[in-house]
């Protein structure tokens, strides 16, 4: 099978997509995780690395946070 | 005690307070809200040598803020000589996030309703609940808050929980910058929404102030706030909480800041 000129490019435009889908999935639907600010398996020396992290966390949207129970809201 | 007025314009920005004295001089520096003084935005002293400049972080400000500078001991003459307010200015607020940038939409309501309810608690009538535009979070305002037989704690603000509900004392917040109550919030909103484990201290302590600080809060008012919280409670527990958010603050003032 041959492909023509048009077809090469969709394919193209196809594989650039997903490409992107997956590169970037984690900021369309990142997966839910606690904040972790503490984290005692560091010492010190580690703790930027834990505040950078936590901080993707909060600017991406992947932390998990409890709901409010619903007698509240109702 | 020297006063200064600024406009700010409720925009976020860091005001550069120049100070001069003849000999080390320890001053106060108090900002407010030139519609209510009860809306404090830092109250601080520093032991000021010659010329020195001193930064106040406001991601929330008036429209119209006033400088107050008196010498320590509160000495009330208007135009006390051991010093002078050379000049007050405008630069920008440097910070990891904005409330924008909270990807979760869970945590900026909580932050954008915290704010707004620091901001205004003095005008707020007691005895109220007071919600989120979104309906998911509640902060009942109470005069004092007290216990089931009636004693009154000592405690600034809690967290029910099984319900979520923060309690907050309007006694004890209105004597708070707004600063200081936004770290108190944060803290109990950990408590409930953010812990992996809803009694750790240590964890709603760090994970309230990591939101605190990377909102861009000044770091002296989150030390007074739970300094505050700290001296009803002097135990080895707390001694150790504030050895480590001391270390969590020092670690967090030496990353690069990204947006201004």
């Amino acid at each position: 099978m041959k492909l023509n000129n048009t077809q090469i490019k969709r394919v193209l435009i196809a594989g650039g997509f997903f490409f992107l889908l997956l590169r970037f999935r984690g900021y369309l639907n990142p997966a839910k995780e606690t904040l972790s600010a503490k984290d005692e398996s560091l010492s010190a020396s580690g703790t930027k690395t834990v505040i950078d992290r936590a901080i993707d966390k909060i600017r991406s949207g992947g932390v998990k946070v409890a709901s409010t129970p619903s007698e509240i809201t109702n | 005690m020297k006063e200064e007025r600024i406009a700010t314009k409720y925009a976020p920005v860091t005001l550069c307070v120049v100070l001069k004295t003849e000999f080390p001089t320890k001053l106060n520096l108090v900002v407010f809200d030139a519609k209510n003084p009860k809306r404090k935005f830092t109250e601080r002293y520093k032991t000021v040598t010659g010329e020195e400049t001193l930064y106040v972080r406001m991601p929330l400000s008036p429209d119209n803020a006033v400088v107050q500078v008196f010498s320590h001991g509160g000495i009330a003459k208007k135009n006390d000589p051991n010093f002078s307010i050379v000049r007050v200015y405008k630069k920008g607020l440097e910070r990891r996030f904005d409330l924008n940038d909270i990807g979760n939409p869970q945590i900026r309501s909580f932050v954008k309703f915290a704010q707004k309810f620091c901001f205004n608690v003095s005008e707020l009538e007691p005895e109220e609940t007071y919600r989120s535009d979104d309906g998911e979070y509640f902060i009942q305002l109470k005069q004092q808050i007290k216990d089931a037989n009636g004693k009154v704690l000592g405690t600034p603000a809690r967290i029910g929980r099984r319900t979520g509900v923060i309690q907050v004392s309007k006694t004890q917040f209105e004597a708070f910058t707004i600063p200081m109550r936004m770290a108190i919030l944060l803290h109990e909103f950990s408590h409930f929404y953010l812990n992996e484990k809803m009694d750790d201290e240590m964890e709603a302590d760090l994970n309230g102030l990591l939101i605190y600080l990377g909102l861009g809060y000044p770091r002296i008012e989150a030390y007074q706030a739970f300094l505050e919280t700290f001296k009803n409670a002097p135990s080895n527990l707390n001694k150790k909480r504030y050895d480590m958010i001391n270390n969590f603050i020092n670690n967090f003032e030496k990353m690069d800041i990204v947006i201004k």
